[in-house]
């Protein structure tokens, strides 16, 4: 089993965030954090389970948290679950928060993986997404993860970004390389709806790169990364051999996995469910022992499209025998360059993740 | 019953000049149908009929009015179809009638098609009382509408009636109107029986109900019955009366007005129009006026999913119990495999068939662009009908087409007379006259290719006119044109959907805008589609979809796997309303938007 655990507070919106997340909303951590270990034991009372594999922080601003409440929230999945050994233990890290010293001390708690939003190393574009940093205190936590001992380090970066253009771009991901940082997860900019982004781009004080464009930065970015020894193992996912998130693996393989706190989404045995959103909701929800989860009950007809929803996103792709293809639209898809097919396998390329949505719609039964 | 207590009435209206609101207002008066019971409406039993506040096909009903006479009268009310494509079936219901009731919008004044009811209803000698209607809106003009209609009849100022259907007022007017200015009916009962048909409808349990007027004899259950258009033979099984639920009665005499089940299972042998005779002691001739419904446009009908085929031929074969002036057989398109060219009375027949096709069967399908029938004359002589593209013979082999004409009246205020004329000059319009009804309102009359009616006219009739012209109009038979095949090709395929047949001078411009339009209508694909206009060999214009690049969920974690799985499936319903030509997915509207071009022409 994985563990994920969400921590919606941060320091400020970021322009394009439409994520179940809150600013200003700190009087209400310790109150949160007791929310989650009460959930926590709900679900050890609940049911016998498999030690866990993997724990992800997620948020929102997990390091908004200090290293030792990190720490805390894992040894309570410990005490609970119990951890297998060699478990990777993630964290995601803002950069206008832990400096060196925490994240070795969250390190030394158990912490193996340090994710760190860093978005951007340009100015300009942190300054459109309204990111509560620079570029300066950018690479100085990434410098500082990079010196943690943590077993893996990993960035968030956006591209397609209004005002980037595709030079700023490549100039950032050099730089990272050159860094040595093991995994990059590269994000199309995606425009939310009522996001204040959207309403920037509505009101056009700010404008889009062409598809165009952005269709390229992503084929340049599989180029540069694969060149430099990077398995391009998810759409907007690459690692160096070893680094890869086993985490993020699991959602697309469709292991089964436990969310705990506001909104977290859990799958398991053909369901998945997920606890009230809203802070106040979720904490008095804890408290009295009566939080309303949302359920999906998945038939087989949905966990088949899910399967290759999902498995379509990685290299691996999905088993031949998963899906019905009819044979012209093989050999247009083929002959455009979309397709890799193995013996027993069939995965898009990266011209074929780039339209994944038309395919992946096309697929699914 | 005394016959002289028998009134046989229906009413004249433009669509939304409130007939089904007068229609409901004389029930309630009358008591035929409980305050309660009313939807809206009433006579309008098709939901689609409701919807789109038409009426389709006609109904009839009886009616027990105590009039100020003292006396009971029976009343029938014959509802007519509203439309400009239903002329012939208004004509006939209009035969069933001693009178009729010609009702008009304070706020629209008479628009051409009630112009040319009227005309029908006078010429087939009936009393017509005018009464204006709306008379308490706010944008009311009375005073304009009154003489609008004492111009078109030709009637004393005192002889409108003002009411508002909506509030009530005025409709017991109407009703004594009717009662003293209606003639009851004539017809010798003794003579033999002669009976018109002037609708009917599919009853799954008793096959078709064929609505009749009994003209002259009678007819009860048992009589052997014989239809003269065609010589069937049948045994009446049942007669009655509307009420407006039907019920059964022993027998209908001359001047009645009801139903007959025969047991007859198939609406094309029971003819609107025909005549109803005793097969034992026919009568000598039929009544006049009877004419085979004819298609006039035609169209393809495909299943997106060609697996729905068999279901599609039986939701033709349904429709047709019900309807038939529609007409299809089995068509085979290279683009969109097997289908049915099915044909229609005009446009808005077309639209009803389709969605009743699509809302009544759950049938998903694509329509392709209408055109009108063709007359070509071979170089041997012979003539060919042509109802699609595809069947136009090779043009060496060809001596002439011929298109098919109308005669269209069009009823515009003045200020828009000049727009209007350009309009019907652009589309090969021949003028033949012209008649102030009132110093604002113009009686225009044009011959035009129905060609032009089937593109878009009647759409830049009413954005020329902002709404305000109106438009009637009768076929007046073939004459020769300057025509020629125009291709479109989709990825380097003739596509034959979007095949056409167009003028040689419009033909440069059409093409341009027919590529220009799919351009915007077909969504990228994932390569490039190049589109072109072809006439005879030659390219004439062409486009190029470039292909998408990118349609792409940066992110898909473990709380995103719910929705980011809605939005693809979403994305898949969507893909259903496209047809796959070739490679190609081309989304169903385009089939249909795509004719809606024409230089110059604002889009709606």
């Amino acid at each position: 089993m994985m563990v994920y655990v969400h921590i919606p507070f941060c320091l400020s919106k970021c322009a394009y965030c439409d994520f179940n997340s809150y600013a200003g909303a700190g009087a209400l951590l310790p109150a949160y954090l007791e929310a989650l270990g009460r959930e926590m034991e709900n679900w050890r009372r609940c049911a016998q389970h498999e030690p866990v594999s993997s724990v992800y922080i997620g948020g929102g601003t997990p390091s908004l948290l200090t290293p030792a409440q990190a720490g805390d929230i894992l040894e309570g999945i410990k005490r609970g679950f119990g951890l297998q050994a060699g478990a990777e233990v993630t964290v995601e890290i803002n950069p206008a928060t832990w400096n060196g010293s925490a994240m070795r001390e969250a390190v030394a708690r158990g912490i193996t993986r340090l994710s760190l939003g860093i978005q951007s190393l340009d100015d300009g574009v942190l300054r459109v997404l309204a990111r509560p940093h620079d570029a300066g205190a950018a690479r100085r936590s990434l410098e500082e993860a990079l010196a943690s001992e943590a077993h893996s380090v990993s960035v968030d970066l956006i591209y397609g970004v209004p005002g980037q253009g595709t030079a700023g771009w490549e100039a950032g991901l050099g730089e990272l390389l050159d860094m040595g940082i093991p995994h990059i997860s590269a994000y199309a900019l995606t425009v939310e709806e009522n996001t204040p982004l959207a309403s920037r781009l509505a009101r056009g004080e700010l404008q889009l790169p062409a598809e165009e464009e952005t269709a390229s930065m992503y084929l340049e970015t599989c180029e540069i990364l694969k060149a430099r020894g990077y398995r391009h193992y998810e759409i907007s996912n690459f690692a160096l051999t070893g680094h890869t998130c086993r985490h993020n693996e699991g959602y697309w393989e469709r292991r089964p996995y436990l969310g705990i706190g506001a909104g977290a989404h859990s799958f398991a045995g053909g369901l998945r469910w997920w606890a009230p959103e809203g802070l106040k909701e979720y904490i008095r929800g804890m408290r009295e022992g009566k939080a309303h989860y949302g359920v999906e009950i998945l038939d087989s007809s949905t966990a088949h499209s899910e399967e290759i929803m999902l498995g379509l996103r990685t290299d691996r792709g999905v088993p031949r025998t998963a899906i019905a293809i009819k044979p012209e639209t093989f050999r247009t898809w083929a002959q455009e360059g979309l397709l890799r097919r193995t013996e027993e396998r069939l995965a898009l390329t990266d011209k074929g993740m780039l339209l994944s949505n038309e395919l992946i719609s096309t697929l699914m039964p | 019953m005394n016959r002289n207590l028998i009134r046989n009435f229906c009413i004249i209206a433009h669509i939304d000049h409130g007939k089904s609101t007068l229609a409901d207002r004389i029930l309630e008066l009358t008591g035929a149908v409980a305050e309660r019971e009313m939807a809206d409406q009433y006579l309008d039993r098709m939901d689609l009929e409701r919807e789109r506040g038409i009426t389709i096909k006609a109904q009839a009903v009886k009616l027990d009015y105590q009039a100020e006479d003292g006396r009971t009268y029976l009343l029938n009310l014959i509802d007519t179809p509203g439309h400009v494509d239903f002329s012939y079936e208004v004509s006939r219901s209009l035969t069933a009638c001693e009178g009729a009731i010609l009702l008009v919008d304070a706020a629209q004044g008479v628009e051409a098609q009630t112009v040319g009811n009227a005309y029908l209803a006078a010429e087939a000698g009936l009393a017509i009382i005018p009464v204006v209607n709306k008379v308490d809106l706010a944008s009311a003009d009375v005073p304009a509408a009154v003489a609008e209609l004492i111009e078109v009849l030709g009637c004393e100022p005192e002889e409108v009636i003002l009411a508002s259907a909506k509030s009530g007022q005025g409709v017991r007017d109407i009703l004594e109107a009717v009662v003293r200015k209606v003639p009851p009916p004539a017809g010798d009962e003794s003579a033999p029986l002669k009976a018109l048909v002037f609708d009917s409808f599919y009853d799954t349990y008793r096959g078709v109900v064929a609505f009749i007027r009994v003209v002259e004899g009678s007819i009860r259950k048992g009589l052997k019955v014989r239809f003269m258009s065609t010589g069937n033979g049948a045994d009446v099984e049942e007669v009655g009366i509307f009420t407006p639920d039907m019920q059964t009665s022993t027998m209908l005499h001359a001047g009645q007005v009801g139903y007959v089940i025969t047991g007859i299972k198939r609406v094309d042998i029971i003819k609107m129009g025909d005549t109803l005779t005793d097969h034992h002691n026919p009568a000598p001739e039929a009544l006049k006026g009877y004419r085979e419904p004819k298609a006039m446009v035609f169209a393809g009908l495909y299943p997106v999913d060609a697996a729905d085929y068999d279901d599609l031929h039986n939701a033709l074969e349904k429709l047709k119990l019900n309807d038939a002036s529609f007409t299809f057989e089995p068509e085979t398109s290279k683009a969109m495999g097997f289908g049915f060219r099915c044909g229609f009375l005009g446009l808005l027949h077309m639209e009803i068939v389709r969605e009743r096709l699509e809302r009544e069967y759950g049938l998903s399908l694509v329509c392709t662009a209408p055109n009108v029938v063709y007359e070509v004359v071979m170089v041997d002589g012979k003539v060919q009908q042509v109802r699609s593209a595809s069947e136009m013979p090779d043009p060496s082999r060809v001596r002439e087409v011929r298109e098919p004409y109308i005669l269209a009246t069009i009823l515009v205020p003045s200020e828009h007379l000049g727009a209007i004329m350009d309009l019907c000059n652009e589309r090969r319009g021949v003028f033949q006259d012209m008649t102030y009804l009132t110093p604002s309102r113009v009686e225009l009359r044009y011959r035009l290719p129905l060609h032009e009616l089937v593109l878009d006219f009647y759409d830049q009739l009413k954005s020329r006119s902002h709404g305000y012209a109106s438009l009637d109009y009768e076929h007046v038979g073939f004459f020769k044109g300057n025509l020629v095949k125009l291709d479109i090709l989709i990825h380097g395929d003739p596509v034959d959907a979007f095949s056409t047949i167009v003028t040689r001078e419009s033909a440069y411009n059409y093409g341009k805008q027919m590529v220009g339009k799919l351009r915007e209508l077909i969504p990228r694909q994932l390569f490039d589609v190049p589109l072109q206009a072809v006439v005879v060999g030659r390219v004439i214009a062409r486009e190029t979809i470039k292909a998408k690049r990118k349609d792409v969920l940066a992110k898909c974690y473990g709380g995103d796997i719910t929705r980011k799985r809605k939005l693809l499936e979403k994305q898949k319903e969507g893909k259903k309303r496209m047809k796959m030509v070739g490679k190609v997915e081309i989304p169903q509207e385009a089939f249909f938007s795509a004719i809606k071009i024409r230089e110059g022409g604002e889009h709606k």
